[in-house]
């Protein structure tokens, strides 16, 4: 102790003492960054002063392809922009070309996507609960949100065929429909998840440690998450009720009843409550489309043979993630002329300089972890 | 920020009663559908709320309407920092959507905008047409809407349109010393082709490599 006020002294004696600005490097490997995010930090001891994110690591000129494939074999594509909830992904691109080709989608391939879509919602909340918490240090949730969205993935496997990465929605319906007793196994999926939900927040939401690393950290006001083209959860957190569910609905929205999820605090916590809340609507959405779904019937629509795309049309989904929207235009051909995607997190992460500003390191970690950024959609 | 919250709250309660009117909305829609032969078709009332508000403020813009409920607006580049202005302060379109170019060949580029009113739930699309190939230029609108940032960035950097006042214009998805605008139709990657490594040649270079050591 005394040493070092003697040097203080010292250092004192000569000169003024010197402090420096800490230039630091977050990723593009680093664990915490959800893949090959860059963050351009500078610190100040602990203090974040500025953090800039440096993304394209992983761009795939997904949109450049797109223009030179045929419109059936953009939907893949579609599929590895965000990879944890693909089906939504696939759904933007394959409305915008329905707006396009005004095909009408039979009721039980209605259903099928709504189903799915929903389903997925809550297998990409289902990751995000574990790995924020892991992000924070909590590694036993990691394995407790796996183990259910094990089962969901289970389930997606047996209708389609693939874990992740579906190719599955079609112009005009769906590939094939699902198997025999799927409204059985899908009720009880969610019979025990609503159990196992209650358990999730014993875990994790009551939990002193996790509350004092969320509470009032990353704060987005409701101005700045407008201003700064948030959506999705990260929108609803800061308190303004705008989900494109509600506001423009789609496939069967407007005929089931959900409420969104807000909370006004704008912080990290919030937008785990959120995500959490919207499981327990997900959960609501299909038990209702379950019980009345059409048996039987086709599930793909009258596509013309020979297609011809004209004009431009803009589609918007609410993903897990935000708002995914797909900007299409049609030269009269039958591939895309221009097809521009809209990814939620390429948005978010102008937010988080905002986020992390005068906060500790660790509050950096935790701002990211609570965007549930998906690199794959951000660099596309 | 104690506007705002208010602002939410009216907006939770009006969507909460608001499930009936975006019937009667749609029931609009499909009327409009039935009858097409109409000269004037009939607009749903919150498009010929965005045509009557366009109308009052923005006088010289023609303002046309979209069958997927949006409506759309022609902008000339030099006038298109006003207009946003306008539209948002006066008009209440505080979302930027999105921010696309397009490349079309030899009419030059056009930027869209889409732009959203998310209060009042209202959808507007401005088109900027750039006639000048070879050096496309717009006016930025970071400071009107924030998020246009990594947009006009993404767009600089595919498909090599200006934006003027932009504070960083990099390139963000390529890398740095990438040449030429990928998303451009006319661009041609000239790179040669990578020759095929074998097992064989992979290892001569890498021995090769190893000698000049």
């Amino acid at each position: 102790m005394s040493k070092t006020l003697d040097r203080i002294d010292q250092v004192g004696a000569v000169g003024e003492i010197r402090s420096e600005d800490l230039f630091i490097n977050m990723g593009p490997q680093h664990p915490s960054t959800h893949g090959v995010l860059r963050v351009l930090a500078t610190f100040d001891g602990e203090v974040v002063k500025s953090a800039k994110a440096d993304v394209g690591y992983l761009h795939r000129c997904f949109e450049k392809i797109a223009e030179k494939r045929q419109l059936v074999q953009v939907v893949p594509y579609t599929d590895r922009t965000d990879y944890l909830s693909a089906i939504t992904n696939e759904l933007c691109f394959v409305m915008a070309v329905e707006k396009l080709l005004d095909v009408e989608i039979p009721m039980r391939a209605q259903y099928i996507r709504f189903i799915m879509a929903e389903l997925q919602r809550i297998a990409s909340h289902l990751l995000f609960f574990g790995t924020f918490a892991l992000d924070l240090g909590a590694v036993t949730v990691f394995l407790y949100a796996w183990r259910e969205r094990e089962r969901l993935l289970d389930i997606f496997e047996s209708v389609t065929g693939a874990r992740m990465l579906y190719n599955y929605l079609r112009i005009g319906g769906v590939r094939n429909d699902v198997f025999d007793g799927f409204e059985k196994v899908v009720e009880g999926f969610l019979d025990d998840l609503e159990k196992r939900l209650r358990e999730y927040h014993n875990i994790l939401t009551g939990n002193r440690i996790f509350e004092t690393r969320t509470k009032g950290v990353g704060v987005v006001s409701a101005e700045d998450a407008i201003r700064y083209g948030a959506s999705g959860p990260v929108l609803r957190a800061s308190g303004v009720k705008y989900d494109v569910r509600k506001a423009e609905p789609y496939l069967l929205y407007d005929r089931y009843e959900f409420d969104v999820p807000v909370r006004t605090e704008g912080d990290c916590y919030a937008r785990y409550i959120v995500r959490m809340k919207e499981i327990e609507e997900s959960i609501k959405l299909v038990r209702q489309a379950l019980a009345d779904m059409p048996v039987g019937g086709k599930i793909i629509g009258d596509v013309p043979r020979r297609i011809k795309l004209e004009g431009d049309t803009y589609a918007r989904v609410d993903s897990p993630r935000g708002e995914v929207a797909c900007y299409l235009v049609g030269d009269g051909s039958d591939q895309a002329y221009r097809l521009k995607w809209r990814s939620p997190c390429f948005v978010h992460l102008q937010l988080l300089e905002l986020m992390a500003k005068g906060r500790l390191v660790a509050d950096l970690v935790a701002s990211i972890g609570s965007l549930d950024i998906v690199m794959g959609e951000v660099d596309r | 920020m104690a506007d705002e919250n208010e602002k939410v709250e009216q907006e939770a309660k009006a969507s909460g009663a608001g499930s009936k009117a975006d019937v009667d909305r749609q029931d609009q829609t499909q009327d409009e559908q039935g009858a097409p032969s109409e000269q004037a078709p009939m607009l749903s009332p919150l498009m010929q709320d965005v045509v009557d508000g366009l109308k009052a403020h923005l006088p010289g813009l023609k303002p046309t309407a979209r069958d997927d409920e949006w409506v759309e607006i022609n902008v000339e580049a030099d006038a298109l920092k006003e207009v946003a202005l306008t539209l948002r302060d006066r008009l209440g379109f505080d979302y930027l959507s999105m921010i696309s170019a397009v490349d079309y060949r030899d009419e030059g580029f056009e930027v869209v905008y889409h732009l959203l009113s998310l209060l009042a739930n209202k959808k507007l699309v401005i088109k900027v047409r750039l006639a000048d190939r070879e050096n496309p230029t717009a006016p930025s609108v970071v400071d009107v809407w924030p998020t246009a940032d990594f947009h006009e960035r993404e767009a600089w950097d595919l498909m090599g349109v200006r934006f003027e006042g932009h504070p960083d214009l990099r390139r963000i998805l390529m890398r740095e010393d990438w040449e030429g605008h990928p998303l451009r139709k006319d661009y041609v990657d000239d790179r040669a082709p990578r020759e095929r490594q074998t097992r064989e040649t992979y290892y001569e270079s890498y021995i090769a490599k190893g000698r000049s050591k």
